[in-house]
């Protein structure tokens, strides 16, 4: 199911990692990144969190906009 | 299979020794199961490396990627791994893989244990990355190991996130060693040591504690840390940068190694990593400069995150997290330039005759005709290996229309589709398949592999229609397939047949479909696969069995056993549910003997092997034979319940139109038993099994109980048309045990008509046929109703000369005693007081002499109630009387 989803995640990534996952947006608050984008299903956003892992990026909170 | 996916990575020499954490390592060495679990670069396979050569420990390690999520590739690796290092030793689970049928993770768990059984050392396996796992069956494999291995046997598991396998239970019996990010990063100490002795750099108490907040202890960020901190003398100043600047660690500091090289060594990072490992050739050749070689040495000389995978350090890897690095640095750049890097990558790969790489660069690129020739290359071996997985991945990637044009890969692409239940799915690409292969044909071509093609082709399409039921399109596609294919290709030949077979069992022409069987079954046998055996013979023994020709099929299943164990393999009969058929016909056949305790172990295992079973074919075949077996007169409740066992799984599922007509004359005979004629005849009504409906070859079992029916309430001419006209089918089909039982009906008939005479005969006729094949069990079940035609045939038959052989007459008369002081015995719980005594001094092994003693009678008493607990209990040895007693709790 297409989901839109917000990432958090700590530290500021630059947005040359836009393509690396997906072409999510990448935005910026305080020091944390937001990565924002539709997910087409649970796989793809598993996907997405397997490449913020294997970066050893800190996840803060996975958010969706119904 | 590459050869540096099962070597260890050197330790890199200018790390520190991790004292603290060998020492947890070694004091765990006895546990099933070390799991280091943590984020990319944290040091998990550096410290096990180390580890393994500190202890010298006897290992396999097996670094993982995506396309070791086929089970068969996967099982292949720890094989090698295992047979490097233990070279004599055979690994029976190898054949097993390669034999086409998907054996389930249960059985090739149990075959690799029993191989591993050889190995008399404590022997580690590793598992680097296995992270990128996600097939749940070998996660469930790995599981069934930890939970079944035997002593000597551990695993190791490293990890970036936990495994999806339940480790509480193994945790709570302490079998577990576990590794985790808190014992894996630095200190500030360790940060401070670290530099200092590996790198030869001071650093502040301060800039360490810096360090250490600002990277969590993360190695990979520290040693990048400290390639940009080389040859600087300002390490307080870049410290503090680093501290002040909120970027992404990894962008920060790879941006200040990288400008620290030459523009040369930048671009050779970038463009090489698009490959998952490298060679100085191979680099060469997507870079088009000719030193690679002194590249790769600088970089491994200057620590820069290149990883040996070979003792010869011919071929290197970066760290996994460089190479994300590098990777998105490249995407940012021309897609042009990525696309010619990968191109020359996989024109490298097809030179050195590296296939499925080349097609992994071909995939990248979206280059979907190129990866399909090259998959042409290779689907056979694919398939012929067992890869099925791989295939259809392979399939999912690639569009229909490319597909299309492909009859190779479409062919063993659609074979597994089908025997993974997606045929419909199929359908498409073999008519395609097709299409393309007449084209072919009808220009100058290579005849012989074409014909091959053809010929395999119509193997798969027959195969498919089997599940579609089309019998027309199984017997035109089978008969091109006998047409092109020969007898040098045993495997495919053997399929064809089996197609045949299966039209004939499907259009009940029972006999046709035996034929064919049995030549299948010879031609599998040339091809040396056991899966493709087992499977035919299967089939062969279930129609024999339908055709009441017990002999043959109990010679067939003791064949195939004797086979199995021919071929080393005794132990898959008992844990891979195919075999379920095996145990539930050898119930069925000895049932129809008269050996009612071998029957009831039979299908103990046939009915617990079904269990595992993905579809449904067995469980039903096992459920409806239990249902006959553990018959019990005098508990209808409890058949019943197994019925409705039966008929829940109907309900639920579509079975086999056969199955339901098997179903309802076994309900009928039973409901027949409960005496309650309403309940019978709306059962019929509901199942439209009347007087006016039709009967033929496929239904007319299910009208024996409406006979009886008939019989029952006195309609005597119409149960004499109805099975008139069943016994006019059976004799077309010529169906032994349906002859036998009829014969008997008929008997039972003019009994009750007054004509003994012809009663009389109607038995000799129905042992005549039922000799031959030793069956006895209709006169046993029907004999009450038949008691004075039986004992005057048996009475003619001794005055006048006649084809049934003594041996089965005595023994029929052996059994009808036994059975008479049984069903007089009902529930047994008619043993006399006196033999229930005698019984219980058995049971503590008191010889009848000593009974006869503690009992004040006569030997010859306790003699005569042994002989009558024996009958009762329907056993023929002292010892089993006691064990059934105990069952039956009646001691």
């Amino acid at each position: 199911m297409k989901r839109k989803v917000k990432i958090r995640i700590k530290g500021l990534l630059d947005d040359k990692w836009r393509n690396w996952f997906d072409g999510m947006e990448i935005t910026h608050e305080g020091s944390n990144s937001i990565l924002s984008g539709i997910i087409i299903d649970e796989a793809a956003l598993h996907g997405i969190l397997n490449k913020i892992r294997d970066l050893n990026l800190t996840l803060l909170s996975v958010n969706f906009d119904s | 299979m590459l050869k540096t996916k099962l070597t260890k990575p050197a330790p890199t020499s200018k790390l520190i020794f991790r004292k603290e954490l060998i020492h947890t390592l070694e004091s765990g060495k006895e546990k099933r199961l070390t799991l280091v679990s943590a984020p990319a670069g944290y040091g998990k396979s550096t410290l096990i490396s180390q580890w393994i050569d500190q202890s010298d420990i006897r290992h396999s390690w097996y670094s993982l990627d995506k396309s070791d999520n086929d089970i068969v590739i996967f099982l292949q690796y720890i094989i090698a791994g295992i047979l490097s290092d233990y070279k004599s030793l055979q690994f029976k689970t190898e054949k097993l893989l390669a034999s086409n049928a998907n054996p389930s993770y249960e059985t090739l768990a149990t075959f690799l244990i029993n191989d591993l059984l050889e190995i008399d050392d404590h022997f580690y396996i590793v598992f680097d990355d296995y992270h990128l796992i996600e097939n749940n069956a070998i996660n469930n494999f790995i599981h069934f190991l930890l939970n079944n291995l035997p002593q000597h046997i551990h695993l190791v598991l490293i990890t970036r996130s936990d495994p999806s396998i339940p480790l509480a239970r193994l945790r709570s019996r302490q079998l577990v060693t576990d590794i985790r990010l808190s014992d894996l990063s630095f200190s500030a100490n360790n940060i401070y040591d670290y530099f200092k002795k590996s790198l030869n750099i001071s650093l502040s108490i301060d800039d360490a504690k810096t360090l250490e907040v600002k990277t969590e202890g993360w190695i990979a960020g520290l040693q990048l840390a400290a390639l940009s901190l080389q040859g600087r003398d300002d390490i307080s100043d870049f410290v503090e940068k680093l501290k002040g600047d909120n970027r992404y660690i990894m962008d920060y500091l790879i941006e200040e190694v990288l400008q620290q090289q030459s523009s040369a060594l930048r671009d050779f990072l970038i463009a090489t990593s698009i490959l998952k490992r490298f060679n100085a050739s191979l680099c060469n050749a997507i870079l088009g400069i000719n030193n690679s070689q002194e590249i790769i040495e600088y970089l491994e000389r200057n620590n820069m995150f290149v990883v040996p995978l070979d003792s010869e350090r011919q071929w290197y890897r970066y760290h996994h997290l460089l190479e994300h690095l590098l990777l998105n640095r490249l995407k940012n750049k021309n897609p042009a330039y990525t696309n010619d890097l990968h191109t020359k990558a996989c024109n490298w790969y097809e030179k050195n005759g590296m296939i499925e790489d080349a097609i992994q660069h071909a995939i990248e690129i979206k280059d979907f005709k190129r990866s399909l020739g090259l998959l042409n290359q290779i689907s056979a071996d694919l398939w012929a290996t067992g890869r099925h997985s791989s295939l259809l991945e392979y399939g999912n990637l690639l569009t229909d229309n490319d597909i299309y044009t492909n009859p190779g890969f479409s062919i063993y692409y659609s074979w597994v589709l089908i025997h993974s239940g997606q045929a419909l799915k199929a359908v498409q690409y073999l008519s395609n398949a097709e299409i393309e292969i007449e084209k072919r044909l009808a220009k100058p071509h290579d005849s012989k592999e074409l014909f091959e093609l053809k010929g395999r082709l119509a193997v798969a399409q027959a195969i498919l229609h089997t599940v579609t039921g089309d019998f027309e399109k199984i017997e035109k596609h089978s008969c091109i397939a006998l047409e092109y294919l020969s007898e040098e290709d045993p495997l495919w030949y053997s399929w064809a047949w089996y197609a045949v077979g299966l039209k004939d069992m499907a259009l009940n022409n029972l006999p046709e479909a035996i034929k064919s069987l049995k030549v299948a079954v010879d031609y599998a046998k040339k091809s040396g696969n056991i899966y493709l055996v087992s499977t035919i013979v299967l089939r062969l023994v279930y129609t024999e069995q339908r055709m009441g020709h017990y002999v043959s099929a109990f010679q067939n299943c003791t064949g195939l056993l004797e086979y199995i164990e021919e071929q080393g393999y005794s132990e898959l009969t008992k844990v891979d549910w195919i075999y379920s058929g095996l145990y539930t016909t050898l119930s069925m056949i000895n049932f129809m003997w008269g050996e009612f305790e071998r029957a009831k172990a039979y299908i103990k295992i046939g009915y617990e092997l079904s269990l595992k079973e993905p579809n449904l074919t067995y469980r039903f075949l096992s459920l409806f034979t239990l249902s006959i077996v553990n018959y019990d007169k005098n508990n209808l409740s409890h058949c019943l319940a197994d019925l409705k066992q039966l008929e829940e799984l109907m309900h639920n599922n579509t079975v086999q139109p056969h199955f339901t007509v098997l179903y309802l004359a076994r309900k009928g005979f039973v409901l027949l038993e409960t005496e309650e004629p309403e309940k019978v005849l709306a059962f019929f009504n509901t199942n439209n099994i009347t007087s006016d409906s039709e009967i033929n070859s496929f239904n007319e079992y299910a009208f024996i109980p409406l006979v009886l029916y008939l019989l029952s309430i006195g309609n005597i001419s119409e149960a004499q048309k109805k099975l008139g006209e069943i016994n006019r089918l059976a004799t077309q089909a010529n169906r032994l045990d349906r002859l036998i039982e009829i014969q008997v009906i008929y008997s039972l008939i003019h009994e009750v008509s007054g004509d003994t005479e012809e009663a009389v005969q109607c038995l000799i006729n129905a042992m005549d046929i039922a000799s031959e094949q030793r069956i006895v069990i209709y006169f046993l079940h029907y004999l009450d109703k038949i008691k004075e035609p039986l004992h005057k045939a048996f009475k003619v038959l001794a005055t006048r000369k006649h084809n049934v052989p003594e041996e089965y007459l005595e023994k029929l008369k052996l059994l009808l005693a036994r059975h008479k002081k049984v069903s007089k015995n009902q529930n047994f719980s008619d043993i006399s007081k006196r033999e229930l005594e005698t019984l219980k001094l058995i049971a503590e092994g008191l010889s009848n002499q000593e009974i006869a003693e503690a009992l004040f009678l006569s030997i010859h008493t306790i003699k005569s109630h042994v002989k009558s607990i024996l009958l009762k209990l329907e056993v023929d040895k002292r010892s089993k009387a006691v064990v059934k007693a105990k069952e039956l709790n009646i001691i």
